[in-house]
Formats: C-alpha cells, structure tokens, sequence
C-alpha cells in the first residue's frame, strides 16, 4: 500500500472547542469513561495549559472562549499558539466574570487561520478560579499526557509569546473554544 | 518539491484531526470509532491476552503525500492496576515492516502513563500505518477496552503469536482473534 493522499472531508464548527467536531476530544473522554463535565479549580495560579487543537478549514477567527465554572477570580487569558509555539491571537490578560458561563472575547482583529494544527492556551491566574472541565478518570492518571495536551506555570502575568512547555501530568481538561465568521458576536 | 506540514496549506480541507499525539482511541486510529459506536463502555485495566503476542493498531498519518513528514518521539502506554515483565511498542508499515520500536523495557508504573522513547525519532509521511504492542507476559495490564474480537478484527486489527519483542517482518500476521484495546499513544513532542 503506497503512502496516499488523505482528504476525507469532515465536518467542520463554527466554534472549535474541545468537544467540537474539529478537536474530537468528546469521543476520547467518552471512551475513557469521563463523567460530565464539572466546574473544577484551576490546580495552580498561572499555570497554562496547551491543549492541541486542530483547524479543519481556513477561517476567520474572531473570537476566543471559556467555559466559567461556579466560581470565577483573578484573571484569564485564554490564547491560540501555532504547532510551533509561537502565539498567534490571543484573549489578553482579562478578569474572569460571569459564573456557570462561557465568557467570549473578541479578537482586537480577527485573525485568519490556515488548516493546520495549533494549540489552544488557557492561563488562570488565581486558583480560587474554576472552569467547566473534565477530570478523567477512575482507570487511568496524567490523561493529559496521553492526549498531547502540554503545560506551563509561571503565567499569572499572561501567556507568553512563544511557549516553553513541559509534561502535563494531570487529568484535567477545560473546555474553550475559538469562534469564527464574518463578525463577533459573543456565543 | 515538499511542503512544510499545514500552516501553509490554505485548501479546504486538511483531512482528519491530527493533534501531536496519536493513540489507540484518538481519531487516526480505525478502531477508535468502533469503541464508541458499540458502546463498548469506560477502559479499564486488563490483564494482555496472550503472553508475547502482538497486537497491531491501524493508523492514518493525515495531511497531503507532499507534506513534510511528521517526527514522533515516543510512545506513552496507560499502564493499568498491576506491571510486570517487558512491552515493547512500535509502528509498522502497511506491509509488516518495522519502522521502528521501542525496545523491551520492563514495564513500570501502575495506574499511570510509562513513556518509552524511540532510540531517534521517528519519520513519519502521510499514509497508513500500525501501532503495534507486544508484552511478554498475561500479568501485566494496561487501561485497554475490550470489543468482540469480530469487532476489533473489522477495523483492521491485527495480532501476532510469540512475536516478543517486535520484529523486523510481521507479514504472518493474521485477523486478531483477541477483544483487547489497549492505550497507547505516540507523541511527537518530548515533553508529553
């Protein structure tokens, strides 16, 4: 069998976020037995997790996401890197607001993103911080590790412009997403 | 002429997900599908099947034949509830080659991922290809999945008697007749 083309079209959102069709997570924690996704602590003050994230279609990204959970402090910025590390658009360093919600922000521009493989950032500077996530699971630990998902502390000031990740051993995944079209409109 | 993978592409499509890290269950895989769509339930730590079979996983490499090929650094397994003896991971082509693997290493770590580098890391061009994972024992575990084996068969998988460690040719290999998924994962990046 020769190497070959790879061109299965596939659906493609309109928000990309971690249970999107465009970063399928939802079926890796469905079939590690992750329960509902539950408003969850951030673990540390500044720490950042990169959370690959794959664009499907070109488009214009004009906004970025996170889910709040039930409590919300400090700041966050939530941020797109390219597959290289560098950050490409980005939240800015925000104060969390609105609890049990997602909380948009829109670009400054929008921005427009290439098929490609990137990374999604999210930073908390306060840990009393909480996001909608899933914590996984009763069989395994370090899920993270096993999804490609990267982390970094230090952050509280904001995510830098090129990341300099290490080993994510953690089970924790929060949900955030990238919002595209013609205009910013807030989820 | 080769290209450099995906910032540069502006075509409409790109293909299937690919996010750095390439599993048993993640999108690549043919037999990830089959776990959700027959509901086969939560993984769970198993015991491997058969001491020194191999099974083999197949996987796609997304992205366009003149895309620059992708490096994997290692292979991460989920170790389940109990170790013991020696794993050894690693990626064949489509015709029972070894591309590359990890090596015997003893197994080590319980309810956790085990990392285990490749020697180099290895090149990896769009196409088709098989994870593959042989344990030389049945008490050693890994967080694995468990469909009929009709099921897991139907998407391809593939197993290989007293075939530990991986080999240079799998081209014996037959239609597994073992229910067993287990978790594992190549990685590009070294931090992961």
């Amino acid at each position: 069998m020769a190497d070959g083309i790879t061109l299965k079209p596939q659906p493609t959102g309109w928000n990309y976020l971690n249970l999107s069709s465009d970063d399928v997570f939802a079926g890796e924690e469905y079939a590690i037995g992750a329960t509902a996704a539950v408003s969850t602590a951030w673990p540390t003050a500044g720490l950042a997790l990169y959370i690959p994230l794959y664009v499907s279609a070109p488009g214009n990204a004009v906004g970025i996401f996170w889910q709040n959970g039930t409590a919300v402090a400090g700041n966050v910025e939530c941020a797109i890197f390219d597959e290289y590390g560098n950050k490409v658009a980005t939240s800015g360093v925000v104060a969390a607001a609105g609890t049990s919600a997602p909380q948009y922000v829109a670009f400054a521009s929008p921005v427009q993103l290439t098929c490609g493989r990137y990374y999604i950032a999210l930073m908390a500077s306060n840990a009393t911080q909480t996001f909608l996530a899933w914590t996984t699971s009763a069989a395994a630990t370090n899920v993270n590790r096993m999804l490609g998902v990267l982390e970094q502390t230090g952050l509280s000031a904001g995510l830098p412009a090129s990341f300099t990740p290490v080993t994510s051993a953690r089970s924790l995944l929060p949900i955030c997403g990238i919002s595209f079209g013609p205009s910013s409109v807030a989820i | 002429m080769t290209y450099a993978r995906n910032l540069q592409q502006t075509y409409a499509d790109a293909g299937d997900p690919d996010r750095f890290a390439t599993s048993t269950i993640s999108p690549e895989s043919e037999v990830a599908n089959i776990l959700i769509s027959h509901n086969v339930g939560a993984g769970a730590s198993g015991t491997w099947p058969v001491a020194s079979t191999a099974l083999f996983f197949p996987f796609t490499v997304t992205g366009n034949a003149d895309e620059a090929p992708r490096a994997y650094t290692g292979a991460i397994v989920m170790n389940g509830a109990a170790v013991s003896g020696n794993i050894d991971v690693g990626i064949y082509d489509p015709l029972g080659n070894l591309i590359a693997h990890t090596g015997s290493t003893a197994q080590a770590g319980t309810t956790a991922p085990q990392r285990i580098n490749f020697a180099t890391p290895v090149q990896l061009k769009p196409g088709r290809y098989y994870l593959a994972i042989a344990m030389d024992n049945i008490t050693g575990t890994t967080v694995r999945w468990a469909p009929t084996a009709q099921t897991a068969r139907g998407a391809g998988v593939r197993s290989l008697a007293s075939f530990f460690p991986l080999a240079a040719s799998a081209a014996a290999w037959v239609g597994t007749t073992q229910a067993y998924v287990p978790w594992v994962t190549i990685v590009e990046n070294g931090a992961s």
